[in-house]
């Protein structure tokens, strides 16, 4: 009786462990589980090049759309009908000033405080200022009620390049961050802006 | 006795005897002397004759034309015998009585009714009658002044020559009778032709003694044509003075001199022309000068007087002739007349410093003493007022000052200053607190003032550590102000922006980079 409950066990963790997407595993060498590439990443497309101006990387089986005015585009899981998955926005904006490295913190503590101001119902916001690969980025995280009754998790990226700000918007619902916190950590450290 | 001779032209005019009083003389009635001048040569009041000791001064009383002597005109002169003063169209000299002149014919004389005493007249009875009996010339001078004082004048003749014709031709008038016999008549007849004869002689003799005098007086008189020149009358004086003088000598230099004056701008003579003969030269200034000089020496300090005064008309501004004046003034002056030196001043009463006394400065009268004292005073109270108002650092400048000029001991002014000494104490540790407050409150510029205000006002208290804090927190939350003022700019939001720029140029010195950049971005 015992080692049958026992050998139920061990098949229902491996079941489990096979069932787990391959890509939210984590890959040894990633310093930052927010911010950094994954050694062998799966399910990633090649880099994509926009208007000459910089190159990301973005995940395979995706949706993407083409965006207007202040949004370059948008990434969306594909996801059978009325299942939650994720999305990631591109955007940017121009700047009065030039930022200066040593500057990051402060920039990110006043877009934190913007959007404090601007979502009123956020909640559990952090700012952090990353490194990868010789690059920077601000990196503010919050919670927003869903539309679905549950929490999105916000995790946004922002990364000054001359006199423009680009806004990388990765959001999932707030049960699966985990689920989808690799793909946007990777998704995140592949923006390369390209020199002209 | 001395006696004043007032002579028109070459007539004697009047005389006077002078007897010490001060006569007065001028156009005017009120006059002593009434000098009627229809020409008005003669001012109203003219001048007056004071005496001086034995002499006689010839004062000018501020006339239009003033007194002239020697072609000057003076303010003043010894009208000593010899010296002639011309009034307008009159000469004035003295004489001592033994030397007074007997009046020429055709002169008048005229006595003023102040001296019109019976023993004054020397004159009339001179004259009485020989004018009629002689057969001599006798022309009463026309516009002779008759004044309302003035005794009615009489023709003088000369007595001399008068009373002897006068004595034969009664023994002439005698010898016209009939005496009653052929001897007498013979005897009369001879009387009577050696009377003719007689009298032909001695109509004869007065006659060239008339004409010899007349011929013998002077035919102008400079100092009258001086006047009358000075006086802008130069017609007058060109038709009386200086015309019959150039008849008489056509070069005398004198009366060219004055013709030259009433016409300014003859034409130059020709180089042909003789020269005139030669005539005293007139001296000059600088001569006159000397020989002033030289009369001071000699103690002859009116005639000095008198010389510098003529000088000082003509060149009031010359500096030596002013010295001399100054010089004979002073000779004439008595020994006595020297001011007494100023009687020492009064010795004045102290008051002690405890009362609010000062000590008393040399030469100070009690009068200036107490004023002194009365406005240092009022400045001491005005600074206990200071003190009282606990305006701590202005009532220790004003103790100071005062402490710096009065003697010890002076009021309470020891204890004022001690008590504003812990006046300033308490109140440097007041404001050291307050910078504290301040600086809890975020007020680090008003905090370092008070810091920096508490240790001037006591410098025992040490403020370093605090203001190296301060200064420290300035240059931090300056910092921290540029740096949001720069992210806030670069994003955009410049109303953030500038507020956090406006706390750098609060906090950050001038000499800070962000400190302009601030600035300048404010200014955008």
């Amino acid at each position: 009786m015992i080692r049958t409950h026992l050998l139920g066990l061990a098949v229902s963790v491996l079941a489990l462990s096979a069932a787990v997407p391959a890509f939210a595993q984590q890959s040894p060498g990633v310093t930052d589980p927010w911010f950094g590439r994954m050694s062998k990443p799966k399910d990633i497309d090649p880099p994509k090049t926009f208007a000459n101006t910089f190159s990301i990387e973005l995940p395979k089986d995706w949706q993407l759309a083409p965006g207007h005015t202040n949004t370059i585009f948008g990434v969306t899981e594909k996801t059978k009908r009325f299942l939650v998955g994720a999305a990631i926005v591109l955007e940017y904006s121009q700047l009065q000033a030039a930022v200066d490295p040593s500057l990051l913190p402060t920039v990110g503590q006043v877009q934190l405080t913007e959007l404090q101001k601007r979502e009123l119902s956020g909640s559990k916001f952090t700012q952090q200022i990353k490194s990868a690969d010789g690059r920077q980025a601000i990196v503010i995280q919050y919670d927003r009620p869903g539309l679905s009754g549950g929490s999105d998790h916000v995790v946004q990226y922002s990364y000054p390049v001359g006199t423009t700000m680009y806004y990388l918007i990765c959001i999932s619902s707030a049960d699966q961050v985990e689920k989808y916190r690799p793909i946007f950590a990777h998704v995140a450290a592949s923006f390369t802006p390209l020199k002209k | 006795m001395t006696k004043l001779l007032i002579y028109r032209g070459d007539a004697l005019h009047g005389e006077y005897d002078l007897k010490g009083q001060t006569v007065h003389i001028g156009r005017s009635p009120q006059n002593d002397i009434v000098l009627e001048d229809p020409s008005k040569g003669v001012s109203r009041q003219h001048a007056e004759l004071r005496a001086e000791g034995p002499h006689y001064m010839l004062v000018d009383l501020e006339s239009q034309n003033g007194i002239w002597v020697h072609g000057s005109r003076v303010p003043s002169v010894r009208l000593d015998p010899g010296v002639t003063a011309a009034l307008g169209p009159f000469r004035l000299t003295t004489v001592e009585a033994a030397d007074a002149p007997a009046p020429a014919p055709g002169e008048f004389v005229m006595e003023p009714t102040e001296y019109s005493r019976p023993e004054a007249r020397t004159i009339p009875e001179a004259v009485d009658g020989p004018g009629a009996v002689l057969d001599v010339p006798v022309t009463p001078a026309a516009g002779v002044p008759v004044t309302p004082q003035a005794v009615p004048v009489v023709p003088a003749g000369p007595p001399a020559t008068s009373q002897e014709p006068t004595e034969k031709s009664q023994a002439a008038v005698d010898a016209r009778q009939p005496a009653g016999g052929p001897r007498k008549s013979l005897a009369a007849i001879v009387v009577a032709a050696a009377a003719v004869v007689l009298l032909i002689g001695a109509s004869g003799f007065g006659a060239y003694a008339w004409l010899h005098k007349r011929a013998a007086r002077p035919v102008w008189d400079r100092d009258v044509a001086a006047a009358l020149v000075g006086s802008g009358k130069c017609d007058e004086a060109m038709r009386e003075q200086i015309g019959p003088a150039l008849n008489a000598n056509p070069n005398d230099a004198e009366a060219l001199a004055l013709k030259a004056q009433c016409a300014p701008t003859p034409p130059p003579a020709p180089p042909t022309a003789p020269a005139p003969p030669a005539a005293p030269p007139e001296k000059t200034v600088a001569e006159k000068l000397d020989d002033a000089e030289a009369s001071i020496a000699a103690k002859d300090c009116q005639a000095a007087l008198d010389a510098v005064n003529a000088i000082l008309t003509d060149t009031p501004d010359d500096a030596r002739a002013k010295d001399l004046a100054a010089k004979a003034a002073a000779c004439l002056k008595p020994a006595d007349a020297t001011p007494a030196a100023p009687a020492a001043p009064a010795a004045v009463v102290k008051i002690s410093p405890s009362q609010g006394g000062l000590d008393v400065l040399p030469g100070e009268t009690q009068r200036e003493y107490t004023k002194r004292v009365a406005a240092m005073r009022k400045r001491f109270e005005d600074a206990v007022a200071l003190l009282q108002g606990q305006h701590y650092q202005q009532a220790s400048k004003e103790f100071e000052a005062i402490a710096a000029i009065v003697p010890s001991g002076y009021l309470d002014l020891a204890q004022k200053r001690a008590d504003i000494k812990a006046g300033i104490k308490d109140e440097a540790r007041a404001v050291y607190a307050s910078g504290r407050q301040a600086e809890q409150q975020g007020d680090l510029n008003g905090a370092l003032q008070r810091y920096q205000r508490a240790h001037d006002a006591d410098p025992s208290i040490d403020v370093t550590a605090d203001v190296a804090r301060v200064n420290g927190q300035k240059l931090t939350l300056g910092q921290q102000a540029c740096k949001l003022g720069d992210a806030n700019y670069a994003l955009g939001q410049n109303a953030d922006a500038t507020a956090q720029y406006q706390r750098v140029l609060e906090l950050l010195p001038e000499s800070d980079a962000c400190y302009g950049r601030a600035k300048s971005r404010i200014k955008r």
